[in-house]
Order: C-alpha cells, then structure tokens, then sequence
C-alpha cells in the first residue's frame, strides 16, 4: 500500500529524518518506535504531506498504491488525507473541534470526504457498534467524553471513511493501561477484519510488540534497525535497540 | 530524630509508620475526590507504592499529606504528629522532613535559574548553608544524583528531561528528608532515561535509607521499588497488600485488569479484561461495577469493606471468592505463564 524510498525531512540545513526504505502492505501493521527527537513523527507527517506545510524540505518518494505523493499538489494531498490515509493522533480529544458535537464533527468529516449522505448514518451505527460506543454518546462534546472514549470515536471514523492507510502516532500514550488494552484491541481488529495497512508510531515497545507485524526502530533521524517483530524483540542486532527492549519494564522479572 | 518530632515534642509511637493517614476524605465541591483511605508509609529504607489511573485520587492523596489540599476528614500523622495541627516553625519543619518529586522536571523548576541555584536555593529556604558554602553543596548534591557537577551553570532548557529530573531529585534530597513523596517521576521520560532514573531511585534509598510514597499507573515501577502496594479506583483503596502478593495474585476484578492491561514483551495480548462500555457508576456501590465482569446488583449499590484476606492482603470486593477463580481461569487461559519466561 505505502512503499517509502529514501526519505529525507529537512529543516533548513538540519536532516530530522531520513528513511532509505519501509513499505507496509494491506493487512500489515509496522511498528515505528523512538524515542524523543527519533524522527518517527516527522516521518509520518511527510507521509501525509503536513511536514511540507511545517516548513520542512521533503526529499525521495512515498507512494500510495504506485501514486507518488511527495510532490503532489496540496489539492490532491487533501482527497487523500483522511480518505485513504487516516490518522489518528496521541491525544483524540485535542484532534477534535471542541466546539462540535461528535455527531457534528462525524457527519461532516464524512461529507468532506464525499460519503453521500444518505450512507452515512448507517456507517456511524456501524461503526460504533464496531468500537463499542453507544450511539447517544454522538450528542455530546469532545470534553464530555473520557480519552478512551475519544480515541475510539477517532477510531470510529476511520473505519466509517474506510481508510485503506491508518497511520496511528501514539494512539495508546495518552490513555490508562486499561483502556490502552481496549484500543490496542480495536487496531488489531482494524486489520484484521478491514485489512486495513497500518504505520504504529510509538516509543513503547511492548504495545508495539502485542500490534506490529514489523518493527522498524528510529533514533535521532535514522533507521538502526528493521525486522519481523519477534525477531527484533528476541533477538535486537544493534546495541540501542537491545537497551530498548532492556529498558521495558517487566513484572516478575527481578530487575 | 527529625526536626518535626523534636518541635512538637510527639515522638512516633513504637512501630508505628512514619507517614499514617486515616479515614481520609477529600472533596472537590460537591464531589468526593477520596474516600476514607488508610496508608502507612514506615521508616526507610521503605517503599509505599500507589497505584491507579487518572482520576484515581493518588495526585489528591499526595497533596492532602503534604497540606496543599483541604482535607474533608480523616487525620494524617507524620512522626507522630497530627500534620494538622501544625503551625509556624513545625510546619516548616515538616514541610523540610517531606518533599515531593513531580512527574514534570520541566515545570518543577525555575526557568530563570540555574540547576546550581535550584538546588541551592532548597538549602537557603530552610537555612541549611551559608551563602558560601551553598555552591558547593550543591554541586555535591548533583554529583550524588549522577549528574557531572559541571551542569550546575546550566539553565533547565539547557538540560534533557532525564536530567532536569535529577535536579528535582538533588533539589529534594537538599534538605535531608525522611519521606519522599515520588509522583510519576519517570512518565515523562523516554525509556531508557527511565530505567536510569529507577536505579537512581534505588540506590538513593539504600544509600540514604529513605522512606517513599511511589505514585505510578505503571505495576513494573511500583514492583521495583516499593514493598507495598495500594491500588486505587475513583478515591478508594480497593486493594492493598505486599507488592510481590498484590501483583501475583491480585484480589481485585480491577487490579487483575490492569495486571492483564500491562503490555509484556513475549506475552500476547489477553483477552478483553474489562467491560469497555463504561456506564456511569450509580455513586453508591462499588465504582468499579460499571466494568467489572463479575458486577452482582448488590454491587451498584453497597461498596464492599477492604478485608483482609490473607498475608497482608486486603481487597474490597462483593466476591472475593469468584475474583480468585476468575484470575486462576484469565492466567490458565493465557497460553504463556504469567510470569514472561524470559529472564
């Protein structure tokens, strides 16, 4: 679905992040994890052409199913934004106008992106069946609702648009563990019953470990290392990624 | 002997903790934030780890001992003394024997001041060095932390997140405390910065036989560092116990769901440990009912008693009996033990 070559996201004469090649195909989710200042968010934004908009000069290619979209016109950036790569950020209920209604910010967001509009309250019952919201729920605002309930509304509509991309940048961060397991949840399932192709950008390893099908591990605008997950959590080839998997807290394992 | 217990002519009572709150309550107007929680904290080298999620009440807590926070009811007694009560010259004592590290390295100090003079102005706030001597102490300080002394010119936007950290830590110990209140101190943090920071925890524990209150949502830390722990949910402690029992075997449907939510390398993600639809608790019974699998009518509307089951263990729950079998069932169920097998 998405085929990365030799990225490159400068600011000024400063290299931020530099990507010689990362694919992710349909059904496929690819863990980026970093820390801090890794480059993992800024290769998500030059993804979606946002990184351009900061300022930054993007260099090399990401194609979307063959079509090249660094480079395209930010017109032809926004048909794809949303509609075919959606996003969903670290915290849900900033991402969302908090002068909207859910129900509001829903129906438009998928009129924006063309659902006509006798589909689209059938696709929201759909979809928050799906993440287990309960409907009423679409009448209230963003601060009235918790963060898990946020990010599964976010969640919602990425699956109402039918995304063929979702790039997550800390999906789970914000949230308490509970609910960090009831969306990681959600994501599995938005592969594994949409195949949809997802990019999981995260500094924590382990939630990237119990999602991604693929790691590849950024640190200060490069890639050290990429792999199958198990076979870069069991066995990490470069010292930085062995401290990372080092450094994840364990319970039951004497420090 | 502290300073707190030799101005208010109290001393604590044989074996008894140094830090012990009772019954306490507190209220955001018209909402209680916390409900009637016992906690003790001994002496050092101790750890007291709390447990929960936002909202939980464990930041409120940490603030009601420290007298930021009104209290609604309940007592806290620090070395024996009713923290209360005290005024003038034992509450500044108190206040020098407890300090508390943020989660937030950032916002914690001055921006305008250099790591050096943070640390040194904890000394001069509480009269503990000349102005000559206050530099060097300082650096010391840094050195103890792990920090080159050197960085004590620097201003904080001049440090990592990892080190400002060490300064609210060297800035805290400044004052030769008994207890430490921790508050998140590693959330902010990248991992690897964390892990250290952890160690240096440890260490300053054995080190300088400090007692500290461990706030964290993370299980990984508080079994690191604390010998107790106490689980809360929306105000209440609804389970306390040794941190190696409560983890092991956890009494409580929500202390076993947040144990499952844990994400561990090499274990696969369980099942679905909560009910995710979270209605809203009728404010009479158990808080945790709205997601517990185990929710009987009974528990929407009579909080259950924290009794002890056991081994220092204590939970507050309608079905104890049912909430063992159903972590025996989750932890069977999981293909891979419990415990990670690679050590």
């Amino acid at each position: 679905m998405i085929a990365i070559r030799d990225l490159e996201v400068r600011f000024g004469g400063r290299r931020v992040a530099s990507v010689a090649e990362l694919d992710v195909a349909r059904g496929e989710i690819v863990g980026l994890v970093g820390e801090s200042g890794s480059g993992k968010s800024m290769t998500a934004l030059a993804i979606l052409g946002l990184a351009q908009i900061a300022g930054a000069r993007v260099t090399g290619s990401v194609q979307l199913e063959g079509m090249e979209l660094v480079g395209l016109s930010e017109r032809r950036l926004r048909a794809v934004r949303g509609r075919r790569i959606a996003m969903i950020m670290q915290s849900p209920r900033a991402s969302l106008n908090p002068t909207l209604r859910l129900r509001t910010t829903f129906e438009r967001t998928l009129r924006l992106h063309g659902v006509p509009k006798r589909e689209i309250a059938e696709r929201a019952a759909a979809a928050l069946r799906e993440v287990l919201l309960d409907p009423p729920l679409l009448n209230r605002y963003p601060h009235e609702v918790s963060g898990g309930q946020a990010q599964r509304f976010v969640i919602a509509l990425v699956l109402a648009l039918r995304a063929d991309v979702v790039i997550a940048d800390e999906p789970t961060s914000a949230l308490d563990v509970t609910v960090q397991a009831e969306v990681v949840d959600l994501l599995r399932r938005l592969r594994d019953d949409h195949g949809a192709a997802q990019l999981f950008i995260s500094h924590d390893l382990a939630v990237i470990g119990q999602l991604a099908d693929r790691i590849v591990v950024m640190r200060g605008g490069e890639v050290v290392e990429s792999g199958p997950a198990h076979a870069v959590l069991a066995a990490p080839s470069v010292p930085y990624t062995q401290e990372l998997v080092a450094a994840v807290p364990r319970i039951g394992v004497p420090a | 002997m502290s300073e707190a217990a030799a101005a208010g002519g109290a001393a604590r009572p044989e074996g008894g903790a140094l830090l012990e709150v009772r019954d306490l309550s507190v209220d955001y107007g018209p909402n209680r934030a916390v409900h009637h929680v016992d906690l003790d904290v001994p002496a050092g080298p101790y750890g007291v780890g709390l447990i929960g999620e936002s909202g939980s009440g464990k930041t409120t807590i940490a603030r009601a001992v420290l007298r930021l926070q009104p209290v609604a009811g309940g007592t806290v007694r620090f070395d024996g003394q009713d923290v209360g009560a005290l005024r003038g010259a034992a509450l500044r004592a108190y206040r020098r024997s407890l300090q508390i590290v943020f989660q937030d390295g950032d916002a914690a100090l001055d921006p305008r001041l250099r790591a050096g003079a943070s640390v040194g102005e904890a000394l001069r706030a509480h009269g503990l060095a000349s102005r000559a001597e206050r530099p060097a102490r300082a650096r010391a300080l840094l050195e103890q932390v792990g920090l080159d002394p050197d960085l004590a010119d620097r201003f904080p936007h001049q440090l990592s997140g990892g080190q400002r950290q060490r300064v609210v830590i060297a800035r805290a110990l400044a004052v030769d405390p008994l207890l430490v209140v921790l508050d998140e101190p590693t959330s902010a943090l990248d991992v690897t910065v964390q892990a250290r920071i952890l160690e240096l925890i440890r260490r300053l524990r054995d080190e300088r036989g400090l007692a500290y209150l461990l706030i964290s949502h993370n299980l990984a830390v508080v079994e690191r560092l604390c010998e107790d722990a106490i689980v809360l949910y929306a105000g209440r402690v609804v389970e306390r116990g040794p941190t190696h029992r409560v983890l092991a075997a956890p009494a409580h449907p929500y202390t076993q769901a947040l144990r499952l939510s844990v994400p561990e390398l090499g274990r696969p993600a369980p099942a679905r440990t909560t009910v995710p639809t979270a209605g809203v608790s009728s404010g009479r019974g158990c808080p945790f009912a709205p997601r517990c699998p185990l929710a009987l009518d009974r528990c929407r509307v009579e909080m259950p008693p924290l009794v002890e089951i056991g081994g220092g263990q204590a939970v507050a729950c309608h079905r104890p009996d049912d909430a063992a079998a159903l972590w025996r069932t989750r932890t069977a169920a999981d293909a891979s033990p419990a415990v990670p097998a690679h050590r």
